[in-house]
């Protein structure tokens, strides 16, 4: 068959479609792309395999990898990459702010005028004065390098991320239920569920590929429920056999009371929590299951309905579903974890699980969903975080400190044992004045911290230095950088992405990097040493020579993914952690004897729980608590924000794709009909929105997809920046603040 | 001109209706409904109308939604990429 060019491009489109679905395609398998090249996409935690085109050295096509998970599919923004690749604001020379205005100059001017800030800092102030606040978009091998330069290196743990933004009470809550942080179970789990609750995640527009798979699974038997609670009637609820609307900020009340009513109906398995399960109360003494019992007393359904608004005979119903399905998967994301409690909501999500016995087989397990392609991989596993250290260790434990030292070729004792500042107190740090300087990369504080009003004084203040790597001039911090180093941007340079289910992908080099652009790696490795840290600590010609190294430091761990090389890495499409040898396959469901390398074959129990030192995991007795601003009379309703599906984050990505932006032009407020009509608000109409930090006019969406009381508003947008209004309180334990509840007052404009 | 790989995930109910409303639209190719719930289709639009035609899909009623499994720009390629690459 004779193909036109034209033909054959439309035939490689049908083809790529008809290979997600498993149908081949004949005349379409001669492809004469000059190269093809794997990767990862470049956007939410899913971590959707895909295959860069390559035609004479340029990407110019995208499409679904047919080997990972995603089974070649794509949702439109991971299919739309190059524009972002080839965009017209991207930074491709290195800058320093000269009389106001940030101008090129080399690299060797940049990186000595960094270096020298910095060394001045520290010598004036010490290493509690310096910070890197890093992101879930770098490599691993990038913000494994950078927390090793800040920490070994310069003796300061001001090591954070914005993952602490949005996953950090996940981490939390998986750390204080079973000992060791990371989902025990994957992707795989949604084919084998035969009930799926979804709370406090809109995944068909935060993760369509995996809304696809969920909604596969549901039409390929009717019989799996589909529970999804969540205050916005959104698209995910589609396929719900029931949605759950809730006041927001109620969420512990709602799970304590589907606990009561799982043992009061005596739907619970005994057997496994008798046996893998440890009671405790919230000071952290242990109990009997009688105790916990008459805790949740205080939460019957008929009580929880009094401070949720949801019926009791719907708790009732869902707790049913829950504990009958023969395997019930949880997923969950920022609903949950951007809460004052979020991670006590992760504790007593996995409280049902343990109850239950809905853990360790295939679809039964608790799993959350991360917002970006490597806040797992990159900065959970590596300890990209101020109290972390590599593969779970911990700065405040000595012995986790020592190990670290002698992994790293570190004098006993001489790393800092002072966990650094958590996000939050960092940027309040900066505006104190205690913290001058600040290097950051591949993230836009400016935009996506809460409060930002607050947040983005300090970073203008004048003797605050601020470096940037930065890939787009257009990012709101940018307005804020001293100096700007220009990155190699996604496959532009290789390295490693770690999505949600523990899957390690290679992100490999499709094309050479525009301009004068560097990897992130060689930018780290020369700053560092006319930083003047010791060139033994940062001795990298590559990431690939920093990824064999932190293979090593993750072996004696229960990360351990010794057995994941470079050359693997490059075969395969993912492998999933734990992989301890070089013919481990990799792990999918961690805890359970026979299936995760780190218990033994010969263990005596089925599960074993060893991040704890008894190996049972635990089920907390945690108190509901409302959400840290709740409405009032001079505020009387809630606003949430978040994403829409054609958009990610703070938009310097997706407002660069013609088709994306004109999908979503610009801001807007979702108001309940009820609420617009009480207010005489029709749609289009211009509404002001004010909170005790600020107001912002918005056209309103006159829905019912919000409950009444309810607005929401998409955080994408930097000329209608929505963090100016909402709220920087923060939850104790993981320091993630409270973005999707603060009371607001709405009026017409 | 952009030419997008399309997966339409609809109702099992809805599949055939869908597919012959799709292929009543001038911009898109179907090839052929799949698994009881799939129509995939190819769209070939200038690449600044491309998110309007598939939101005319998304508009169909029966569709759950839209997956892409393939995009290229490739003969939109202009000049300022030029000089981007160039840098």
């Amino acid at each position: 068959m004779k193909l036109s060019r034209r033909d054959f491009l439309k035939a490689t489109a049908a083809s790529s479609a008809l290979m997600a679905v498993g149908s081949p395609m004949a005349f379409a398998a001669d492809d004469k792309a000059d190269k093809w090249v794997k990767g990862v996409c470049r956007f939410c935690g899913t971590g959707c395999g895909v295959m860069v085109g390559i035609h004479n050295g340029r990407a110019v096509q995208i499409k679904g990898d047919p080997n990972n998970h995603n089974a070649g599919f794509l949702c439109l923004k991971g299919a739309l990459m190059v524009p972002i690749i080839y965009a017209k604001e991207r930074v491709t020379d290195p800058m320093i702010r000269k009389n106001g205005k940030l101008t090129k100059v080399s690299w060797d001017e940049a990186l000595n005028y960094t270096a020298d800030k910095f060394k001045s800092v520290l010598k004036a102030d010490g290493p509690g004065a310096v910070a890197y606040y890093g992101s879930g978009q770098a490599l691993t091998e990038e913000t494994y390098l950078a927390s090793k330069i800040f920490k070994a290196g310069l003796k300061s743990n001001n090591v954070e991320g914005n993952p602490r933004l949005c996953m950090a009470s996940a981490v939390g809550g998986y750390v204080t239920t079973y000992g060791k942080d990371e989902p025990m179970g994957s992707y795989d789990d949604i084919d084998a569920a035969s009930c799926i609750f979804i709370i406090g995640s809109n995944t068909s527009e935060c993760h369509p590929i995996l809304f696809k798979r969920i909604a596969k699974r549901k039409q390929a038997d009717p019989n799996v429920k589909i529970i999804v609670v969540d205050p916005r009637r959104t698209n995910t609820a589609r396929i719900a056999d029931l949605h759950v609307p809730f006041k927001p900020g109620t969420d512990l009340a709602i799970l304590n009371a589907m606990a009561y009513h799982i043992i009061d109906e005596e739907l619970d398995n005994s057997r496994f929590h008798g046996k893998y399960v440890n009671f405790m109360t919230n000071d952290k003494k242990k109990v009997d299951f009688e105790a916990y019992r008459k805790f949740l007393e205080d939460y019957t359904p008929e009580k929880a309905e009094k401070i949720t608004g949801v019926k009791a005979a719907t708790i009732r119903t869902m707790a049913t579903w829950f504990a009958e399905s023969p395997a019930t998967m949880s997923l969950w994301c920022m609903g949950i974890n951007q809460r004052i409690r979020g991670v006590w909501a992760n504790n007593l999500i996995s409280n049902l699980h343990l109850l239950t016995g809905h853990i360790g087989k295939p679809g039964a397990t608790p799993f959350s969903l991360t917002g970006q392609p490597n806040a797992c991989g990159g900065v959970r596993d590596t300890g990209g975080l101020s109290h972390l250290l590599p593969a779970g260790r911990l700065i405040k434990k000595k012995e986790n400190r020592n190990e670290m030292e002698k992994l790293w070729g570190l004098p006993q004792d001489s790393l800092n044992p002072k966990p650094g500042l958590h996000t939050v107190a960092l940027y309040n740090a900066i505006g104190e004045g205690k913290v001058k300087a600040v290097l950051m990369l591949c993230t836009n504080p400016a935009q996506s911290l809460p409060n930002v009003n607050k947040h983005r004084k300090a970073l203008a203040r004048e003797d605050t230095f601020l470096c940037l790597i930065e890939a787009f001039a257009d990012a709101e911090t940018m307005k804020f950088a001293d100096v700007v180093l220009p990155p190699a941007f996604w496959c532009e340079r290789e390295g490693v992405y770690g999505c949600s289910e523990r899957r390690y992908a290679l992100v490999d080099k499709a094309i050479e990097p525009p301009g004068q652009c560097r990897e992130s790696v060689h930018i780290l490795v020369d700053l560092a040493k006319r930083m003047d840290v010791d060139p033994k600590l940062v001795p990298y010609k590559s990431a690939e020579d920093v990824w064999n190294e932190w293979r090593k430091v993750s072996r004696p761990t229960p990360y351990n993914f010794y057995g994941m090389t470079r050359d693997r890495l490059r075969k395969a499409s993912g492998i999933r952690w734990p992989c301890p040898t070089e013919d481990h396959p990799g792990t999918k469901i961690r805890y359970v004897r026979g299936k995760d390398p780190n218990v033994p074959a010969d263990h005596p129990n089925k599960y074993f729980f060893y991040g704890k030192p008894d190996g049972k995991a635990v089920v907390w007795m945690r108190p509901y608590k409302g959400a840290a601003e709740e409405p009032d009379a001079a505020y009387p309703m809630v606003l949430t924000t978040g994403r829409v599906i054609d958009h990610w984050h703070t938009g310097t990505m997706t407002m660069k794709v013609p088709e994306l932006k004109k999908s979503f032009p610009a801001a807007y407020v979702e108001v309940n009909t009820r609420d617009a009509k009480a207010k005489g608000i029709n749609n289009g109409d211009i509404i002001k929105l004010t909170t005790r930090r600020g107001a912002m006019d918005l056209p309103a969406r006159v829905s019912d997809v919000c409950l009444p009381g309810l607005v929401f508003v998409p955080f994408h947008y930097a000329d209608k920046l929505i963090n100016k209004l909402t709220l920087d309180a923060f939850d104790p334990g993981s320091k993630q603040p409270e973005y999707k509840i603060c009371a607001v007052k709405i009026e017409k404009a | 001109m952009a030419i997008a790989g399309l997966l339409v995930h609809t109702l099992k109910v809805d599949l055939a209706r869908v597919e012959g409303e799709i292929q009543n639209m001038a911009e898109m190719t179907t090839y052929g409904c799949h698994q009881d719930q799939y129509v995939v289709v190819v769209a070939e639009a200038p690449a600044n109308r491309l998110e309007a035609e598939v939101k005319k899909i998304k508009a169909v009623d029966g569709v759950l939604t839209i997956y892409t499994t393939y995009v290229t720009v490739e003969d939109e390629m202009d000049e300022s990429t030029e000089q981007i690459i160039r840098g």
